[in-house]
């Protein structure tokens, strides 16, 4: 059923953000699916950098054309690197949402926590119970 | 839920849907912003079924609309069609509706989906003290699509063999030249501020619907045109500065208010709504435009404040992909209204900052039915 992309290295949330782990950091993003949601992405609020968010805790806000998405920590951390060019070009969110439109990284202060996201399986289930 | 009688071709051309004034219809087909600079920029295809439509026929056809339209339907002649409204007692916008002239004792109206039911009964009900007068929605019996954006003269063109020299809000009525068979009212019009035209089709056959769309879609194609969804329908209406009913006007909305004023005619001997409109006085808010000058998108219910105090309120807004901004349409008081007063819009707690602009939101040199070239 489900046309969006769900690649297999990646672990997800259920609010929609792609989580990589790299290096006992994680790069995030927002998913195929979720991109699709939202429609034209207009505006991306990056988090500074340094600042520490705990796992749910929103982290920045991502604008369409249609309506305003949250974004979440998928897990506790402090925030290392944002997306610089997400401020000139949000459309790369909806262009590339697992490349060139990731949003930020974040050190991983407990990596049990990563445990608790979904792999791309049950990812997949989510998308077609919505 | 109701679907256009196009629906299936929309499925065949993988939309997503939203629903809009109990309908189900598409929201898009590519992208909205994507739609949106295509109708700016070359054309683009609107299927606009769910719009009402209800004929109005009789010898008094012309009194009875004049009557309970605020708009002076006596300026209007066969092949010429008006912007109007329909105001309640209180002088309050019950509909923005467009009044097309047949013939001296045949009208049809336009009105917005939404309010579709609420009208038809209205009019039946205002209907008896002016003799024999037939009062019927077709829209069920009918289809609208609006052909819009600066390369719609070459599409008209195309699909008619004829040269596009309709005058604004003038139509005329004749059989489809695709299908040989349907009635259709052809007008030069639109919801967009672009140059276009809007076709009304009368047939119940769906295929035959869905064959004149389908002819006009390849031929708009051919000018890198696409179909488009309710999406860059409001965005493109947003930019223009045009109601949408719900939202920007309403019951309680008197037209001096919401900048309609041009519409009603007091001048007409009487029609609903004139006498408390006599007694509204100057308005203490005024309908217009906003674009914002920090990054954000003002939305529906947004508060508008200059220094601490609350002046206005957001009734649309959006992001407009031809200023690359967010844009909006409120009511502010009319002590900041003027263009390029400086005002502060609270946007989900925070405070952004935005200038009040004068309809259209684009620079109208450029784009829009008024542009000085392509």
């Amino acid at each position: 059923m489900s046309s969006y992309k769900v690649p297999q290295n990646l672990l997800y949330t259920e609010t929609h953000e792609w989580v990589e782990a790299i290096n006992g950091e994680i790069r995030v993003g927002i998913t195929d699916y979720a991109q699709s949601k939202l429609g034209d992405v207009v505006y991306v609020e990056l988090p500074p950098t340094g600042k520490k968010f705990n796992k749910g805790e929103k982290v920045c806000e991502i604008e369409s054309v249609k309506t305003v998405a949250e974004i979440y920590a998928p897990v506790t951390g402090v925030i290392t690197e944002v997306n610089e060019k997400l401020s000139d070009a949000p459309e790369l969110v909806n262009e590339d949402p697992y490349g060139e439109g990731w949003i930020f990284k974040m050190s991983v202060e407990d990596p049990s926590q990563l445990n608790t996201l979904l792999p791309p399986e049950k990812y997949v289930e989510l998308q077609e119970e919505e | 839920m109701r679907r256009s009688p196009l629906d299936p071709l929309h499925r065949e051309l993988s939309a997503t849907f939203t629903s809009f004034s109990g309908y189900v219809l598409p929201l898009y087909y590519s992208s909205i912003v994507k739609e949106h600079l295509t109708v700016r920029d070359r054309v683009g295809i609107f299927d606009v079924s769910h719009m009402g439509r209800i004929r109005v026929s009789g010898e008094s056809a012309t009194d009875f609309l004049n009557y309970v339209t605020a708009n002076d339907v006596e300026k209007l002649y066969d092949g010429k069609m008006q912007y109007s409204l329909i105001l309640n007692e209180s002088g309050g916008i019950k509909d923005d509706i467009t009044v097309y002239r047949l013939s001296s004792n045949d009208y049809i109206l336009v009105v917005n989906a939404a309010n579709r039911e609420k009208i038809l009964d209205w009019l039946l009900l205002k209907k008896d003290p002016w003799g024999d007068i037939s009062i019927i929605d077709v829209t069920d019996d009918s289809s609208m699509f609006a052909i819009q954006g600066p390369y719609s003269k070459m599409v008209y063109e195309e699909y008619f063999s004829a040269s596009f020299n309709l005058k604004r809000f003038h139509f005329w009525n004749g059989t489809d030249p695709e299908t040989g068979q349907a009635q259709i009212i052809v007008s030069r019009s639109g919801y967009t501020g672009e140059d276009g035209f809007e076709m009304i089709m009368f047939t119940k056959d769906k295929m035959l619907m869905m064959r004149s769309f389908k002819t006009l879609l390849s031929i708009i194609n051919s000018y890198e045109g696409l179909p488009c969804g309710l999406g860059a329908r409001d965005s493109l209406r947003l930019e223009a500065g045009y109601c949408l009913y719900g939202n920007d006007i309403d019951e309680d909305t008197n037209p001096y208010e919401a900048s309609l004023g041009w519409v009603v005619k007091m001048y007409k001997t009487d029609f609903i709504g004139k006498k408390a409109l006599e007694n509204v006085g100057e308005p203490k808010r005024i309908r217009t435009g906003l674009v914002m000058e920090d990054r954000s998108i003002p939305r529906r219910g947004n508060t508008l404040h200059v220094d601490g105090d609350a002046v206005g309120i957001v009734t649309s807004g959006g992001y407009s992909p031809i200023l690359l901004k967010g844009i909006g349409m409120v009511y502010v008081d009319t002590k900041y209204s003027s263009e390029e007063t400086e005002v502060y819009v609270s946007v989900r707690g925070r405070v952004k900052k935005g200038v009040i602009k004068g309809f259209p939101l684009y620079d109208p040199e450029r784009y829009g039915f008024t542009r000085k070239s392509l």
